[in-house]
């Protein structure tokens, strides 16, 4: 534990000499993607004991970031603005109240100058390191810094969070994660750094992306001479293709909220190696079914659709092939038969793909199971599903027909084994028993499992068995529990 | 040269985390102020006095004090939901808001209120409340642990200390009770709301089983337990300098009367509640009519009722402009039980000269107003109020 400490308080108290020989420095620390960008500022910095300063001086608003409060706190929620926009604020002036851990701070100002912006409101959770307020303030050359105790080594995580604000930079609202010695890198060849794509961590745009897009702003000169090189002399002129100017830039942003939860989801489930097996459904006598049903349910307050139906012949069918509401680990090593069906529910929302499960369905009556996906529509639709709604599945279900299309291939959601996807319900022509065409209501059912644990066989025969009970409604009154 | 240093300072720190090299704890004074007062609203003033004006680049201040029976929510908490407010009113327990964050607490003369005011660098809590927990083990042996909330616990099970502290850019006091001999029956009492539907974000307090430290030693009190917490703090019994003060003493801390005055104000203690709204629904049943449903929606703000919204079921036939009219008169008003049942009053006679209370409208009329009534939670301190007969209008 000492060694961890004594090393990095070491890093930092070498970033606070750097402070001490670099009177202009912007902020005491700074930050670095990777160790060879450290390792390199420091040689620069050291060995030539230049000024290193961001582009900040340029700007005349200064990002107030949100300093470390100590103790580890890593956030904090406003309780109360002393200053609004357009305020004028006094150094050491009380800019705003906020709470963590039975603790009241005051934030207060560092410098003089006019409120920007306040970058939260009251109830919302500030985050250490983040900007906290934007001033405009009175001198030119005033530098981008935090709030006080940057020269007052105490906390000893604070120097996380000074790597994280130093090297960030909004230029006009756009924020791009880059070192000092980058920035100067691109000034140097005159290359704006909205237009680098990042490869670093968080987008973080590093040297040897500078380096590629030098290299591809080459590359575009050549092509040109060689198209004209190959134009023969045909008999058919080819007619010149005019390719249209781009109209708008390339826009890169942090992937955040849902999606990222979905980037981490489906890449732990691209270890899982899956199988499809896919089945037309004859859908007529279920249709039939609900036209019946469906003032019936619409009496009770509830919108009926043919997905409660399914739900309830998943979790039938998951009675006699447990297995496939099971779980595994992520070592594959050991397999729970999960003994609740929380049958989930692919919800494309406003904010995204969220999978919210209905609980305990082999308790649940077809009505019941309505009711209950109407509440979950309802909160998805207002973006209000809580994380019990959102955790707990052990199989999974999505209705990509009702947007469209017919066969799919679903990714099975860890730690679930299996997973179906419901095309859309078509009237198509089918012949029956007496070789006549008739009008027949088809689905196309689409199921993807982890062939580490469930086979091929066992799959077939429990879309046999759910495509029974749909096909013939009747027998799912029959094994109804 | 610097390796060695931090790693002294390392081993020197019990608490785990590396004391800034600029200023030790023992390179400044440090001083014990006991407060001679039983005011809650004075000793917070001097604490506030204290942590404004004291230099603590040089000096260090231990403060104690107990007071008479009060309550003191933190500085974003919501009154009318940590404590029993009517209760407090008619029993003369003082309601006071402090400037610390955290949750509310009973103060009586049995509880021990400690304050370290120290510079921002030397903020601990740990370390203070491990000194405090380290003297009253050596001197009664009270087996007493600090949990992951920084609360003191007896026994490992009953809370005997309840902490919270203020920041400043380069200050910081760091304040927690000491219950000795509390009453905890009428603590439990009191820090017991009996408002319904409310919905707030305000800070909440965190219940949980209470003890004292007599439960253990029963010779443990106020004097013995300021004694063996000051010796702890200075660690040098030859000078052991305790100093009782009045807080109000304008010669030794001039402008301590302002801070009082502040503090005791109707606006800081009540008018300070962040945004709350209160959400009721009422149902009316009489003899020869339907059920009537009366939902009452109230929003306060900055102490005020800001909003009211009135939706009713199957109301008898009154026209709604006379609820637009009851709406009218309440927005606006102090959330405050006088004001409330001034204003219904009011409204009352406005609606029999406006000859909507009638003979067969009186009954429901009367419920709307106790409807009303009911949802502040102003009036009733023992639960609600029986019927409708109950309310002086």
């Amino acid at each position: 534990m000492a060694a961890r400490i004594i090393t990095k308080h070491w890093k930092d108290i070498c970033q606070i000499r750097l402070v001490r020989h670099h009177r202009r420095l912007v902020t005491a620390v700074v930050g670095a993607a990777t160790k060879t960008e450290s390792q390199h500022f420091k040689s620069l910095s050291l060995a030539n004991n230049r000024t290193i300063h961001t582009s900040a001086p340029l700007f005349e608003v200064v990002p107030y970031f949100l300093s470390d409060i100590g103790e580890g706190i890593r956030e904090v929620q406003i309780k109360e603005w002393y200053v609004k926009v357009g305020d004028h604020v006094n150094q050491f002036d009380a800019l705003c109240e906020v709470q963590s851990d039975k603790a009241s701070v005051t934030i207060t100002s560092r410098f003089d100058g006019t409120v920007k912006k306040l970058c939260y409101d009251v109830d919302d959770i500030a985050l250490v390191g983040k900007v906290l307020v934007e001033i405009d303030t009175d001198s030119a050359g005033a530098e981008a810094a935090q709030s006080d105790s940057i020269e007052q080594s105490d906390s000893s995580s604070s120097s996380e969070s000074d790597v994280e604000a130093s090297s960030m930079q909004q230029i006009r609202g756009h924020k791009v994660l880059a070192t000092p010695a980058v920035r100067r890198m691109a000034m140097e060849n005159k290359i704006k750094l909205k237009e680098v794509q990042g490869t670093g961590k968080e987008g973080r745009i590093l040297k040897e992306d500078i380096i590629r897009f030098l290299s591809e702003k080459q590359m575009p000169r050549l092509a040109p001479p060689i198209a004209q090189k190959a134009t023969p002399t045909p008999v058919v002129t080819p007619p010149r293709v005019v390719t249209p100017p781009v109209i708008g830039q390339d826009q890169t942003e942090p992937i955040k909220g849902i999606r990222k939860a979905m980037v981490k989801t489906m890449t732990a489930a691209q270890s899982i190696p899956p199988f499809g097996y896919y089945d037309d459904i004859d859908m007529t006598a279920l249709v039939g079914f609900r036209r019946d049903i469906k003032q019936l349910a619409l009496d009770r307050g509830v919108k009926f659709s043919y997905m409660p139906v399914f739900i309830k012949a998943v979790s039938m069918a998951l009675k006699y092939y447990p297995i496939l509401n099971s779980s595994v680990d992520e070592k594959c090593e050991n397999i729970t038969y999960k003994a609740a069906h929380n049958i989930g529910l692919a919800m494309d929302t406003k904010d995204g793909l969220l999978v919210p499960n209905i609980k305990n369905v082999q308790a649940l009556s077809i009505f019941e199971i309505a009711s209950e996906l109407n509440r979950l529509q309802q909160l998805g639709d207002a973006g209000k599903l809580s994380t019990s709604d959102l955790s707990g599945g052990t199989f999974s279900l999505s209705n990509i027909g009702s947007i469209g299309g017919t066969y799919a291939r679903p990714v099975i959601l860890p730690p679930e084994v299996a997973i179906g996807a419901l095309g859309r319900i078509q009237a198509l022509p089918r012949f029956d028993e007496n070789d006549k065409v008739v009008k027949r209501y088809i689905m196309q059912v689409s199921w993807s499992a982890d062939h580490r644990v469930v086979e091929g066989a066992t799959m077939a025969r429990f879309s046999n068995l759910w495509k029974s009970y749909l096909e013939n409604p009747t027998s799912l009154i029959l094994d109804l529990k | 040269m610097f390796l060695r240093q931090i790693l002294k300072l390392n081993r020197l720190n019990q608490a785990g985390k590396c004391i800034n090299i600029v200023t030790t704890r023992n390179l400044v004074n440090h001083s014990v102020i006991v407060s001679t007062s039983l005011n809650i609203y004075h000793n917070l003033a001097l604490e506030d006095w204290l942590f404004e004006n004291t230099n603590l680049k040089q000096e260090s201040v231990l403060l104690m004090w107990r007071d008479s029976p009060c309550v003191v929510i933190g500085r974003h908490q919501n009154p009318w939901v940590e404590c029993n407010v009517p209760y407090c009113e008619l029993f003369s327990v003082k309601v006071a808001r402090r400037k610390s964050g955290g949750g509310a607490v009973y103060h009586d003369d049995g509880n021990v209120n400690v304050s370290f005011i120290t510079d921002r660098s030397l903020y601990n809590r740990r370390a203070n409340l491990q000194s405090v927990v380290d003297a009253l083990a050596d001197k009664w042996a009270i087996p007493l642990s600090i949990n992951d909330r920084e609360d003191i616990l007896i026994y490992n099970k009953n809370k005997v200390s309840g902490t919270a502290s203020k920041l400043s850019r380069d200050k910081s006091y760091h304040h927690f009770t000491l219950l000795c001999k509390a009453d905890r029956i009428r603590m439990s009492s009191i820090l017991h709301s009996n408002m319904e539907g409310v919905s707030s974000k305000a800070t909440k307090s965190t219940p949980a089983p209470v003890g004292n430290l007599s439960d253990h030693q029963p010779n443990v009190d106020f004097d013995s337990v300021v004694h063996v917490i000051s010796e702890a703090y200075i660690k040098d019994r030859q000078n052991l300098n305790i100093t009782n003060v009045n807080p109000l003493d304008e010669i030794m801390f001039p402008g301590v009367t302002k801070h009082a005055e502040e503090l005791m104000t109707w606006g800081w203690i009540y008018g300070k509640t962040p945004h709350f709204t209160i959400q009721r629904t009422f149902t009316y049943t009489a003899s020869d009519s339907d059920e009537s449903v009366l939902n009452v929606s109230l929003t306060v703000g900055k102490g005020r009722i800001c909003n009211v919204e009135l939706t009713t079921v199957h109301c008898p036939e009154i026209d709604a402009q006379y609820f637009l009219q009851l709406k009218g008169c309440i927005e606006g008003i102090v959330f405050e039980k006088d004001s409330v049942l001034k204003v219904l009053s009011d409204v009352k006679t406005k609606w029999i000269e406006g000859r909507v209370y009638e003979f067969n409208t009186s009954d429901y009329l009367d419920w709307v107003l106790w409807c009303l009534i009911e949802s502040t939670g102003l009036y009733s301190q023992a639960g609600s109020t029986d019927s409708v007969k109950d309310v002086p209008i």
